[in-house]
Order: C-alpha cells, then structure tokens, then sequence
C-alpha cells in the first residue's frame, strides 16, 4: 500500500525549526488527508510548546510499472537541468533536474537544446500541462501562488554539488 | 517569426491537424529549427498551434504539436 507522509514544522523561542512526520495510508484521498492532518495539528499544538508553522503533504507513487526507469553509464546527478519558468503574472519558477544528459547542450554554450525531444517534453509539460489519462483533464504545473505556468524564460547546464554519495 | 509558425502551421495542417515533435522538428530543418520554440509562442500567442503531451496507454507519451480549433470545430487560423 503507498503511504502519505504528513510532515509538520515546528519553531522554538528561539527561531529554530525542528520537523515530525506522521505516515497514513493514501487510499485516504486528499481530501481526507488534509482533513486529517489538520486534525493532528490541533492536537500537535497542544502538546508541543513551540507554534506548528507548516504542514506538507507528500504523496509517494509507486515507479514498479515504471519499467524504462534505467540507470545510465556515467549518469551524475551533480550535472543539472536547470530551468527557469513563468506564469503569466510574470511570477518565476524554477526547477531543476538532475542528472542531465551531456549531449542536451547546443554547441559549445550551456544552453539546453531546447528543441531536443527530451528537454522539449519537459518545458511541453510545464509550459502546456499533460492531458491525464485516468480523466483525460488536462493538469498544468502552476506557481506556489497557483498560478498557471505559461512559458519558459531559460533552460540550461549547471553543476550543483549534490552533498552525498550513496553506495549500492 | 510570423513566417516560420506559419510554416509549422500548415505542416501540422498538412499532418491532419497533430504531429509529433520529432517529426515537425526534422520536417522544418537546418537552420530554422533553433528558432521553433520562438515560433511556437508566437503562434501559442495567436491561438493557433499547441504544445501537447498525451499518454497513449502503453505507458508511452505522445507528444507534438496540434492545430488550436474554435467550438465549430474549425480551426483558429482559418475561422473569422
């Protein structure tokens, strides 16, 4: 069963931020999550002596279907994709992925192609939203004011020490 | 700019109103297909091409180009 991951931020007198997470079954819905995790704040807050400042809701999807997920030669997640994106209100938002391809550059500049299938699908997605098929609606990427990201201000190379190493 | 979308325009046209990326990337050709991106903006400006990406059920993504149509079915390009 996948699981949904209600993670809680809490602040000290001292302005210092510590987190807790409670894990609940997703076949409760959204909105009975959200329901639930406000719930739980409620109770959090009375237990707790500093103030609950945020409260994410994070979703894992199961990848086992996901059978084209392969791991490349020479793969490094320290080399980025790094784009930059706009809403109509001209809000920026950013993304970046990791792990990009080497050959996803135009010439000798950082820029990505952006006419390259891959880097296309990806601003597509963005820029356009993908038609979901469980409901054939189409779902666009918005800004954290929910606003709909409409176009794409830059894509291109950067290098971001990714801090770990994980061995197999 | 106007010229190049229109061209993408009536190569989707000619396409039965989709085509996919690859295929309308290689159709415009050196040294034009640099600029397509601009090109599709302008015409997203117009409200006569899209963008779209659709899952086809096999787990794979179609993903191209499409002719914006008006509630007649017509489309935007072509329609008063």
């Amino acid at each position: 069963m996948a699981i949904a991951r209600v993670i809680y931020t809490v602040r000290d007198a001292k302005g210092k931020d510590a987190t807790t997470e409670v894990k609940l079954p997703e076949a409760l819905g959204l909105a009975g999550l959200t329901d639930w995790a406000i719930l739980f704040a409620t109770i959090l807050n009375d237990f707790t002596s500093g103030r609950i400042r945020k409260c994410q809701l994070t979703l894992e999807v199961a990848l086992s279907e996901f059978t084209s997920n392969l791991l490349e030669d020479n793969s490094d997640v320290e080399e980025v994709g790094a784009f930059e994106f706009v809403t109509a209100d001209g809000e920026r938002v950013k993304m970046n992925v990791p792990g990009m391809q080497n050959s996803a550059t135009v010439g000798n500049s950082d820029d990505l192609d952006q006419t390259d299938v891959q880097t296309a699908a990806i601003i597509t997605a963005m820029t356009a939203g993908i038609t979901t098929a469980t409901n054939s609606t189409l779902v666009q990427p918005c800004s954290i004011a929910e606003d709909d990201i409409v176009d794409v201000l830059f894509a291109r190379e950067v290098h971001r020490n990714s801090g770990k190493r994980r061995s197999y | 700019m106007e010229a190049l979308a229109q061209q993408i325009f009536d190569l989707v046209e000619a396409n039965g109103g989709r085509m996919a990326w690859s295929e309308m990337i290689d159709a415009v050709g050196y040294p034009d297909r640099q600029r397509v991106p601009q090109a599709l903006r302008f015409a997203k400006g117009q409200g006569t091409l899209a963008r779209r990406l659709y899952p086809q059920g096999d787990g794979t993504i179609w993903h191209g180009v499409e002719i914006v149509v008006d509630g007649d079915g017509e489309p935007v390009a072509d329609s008063e």
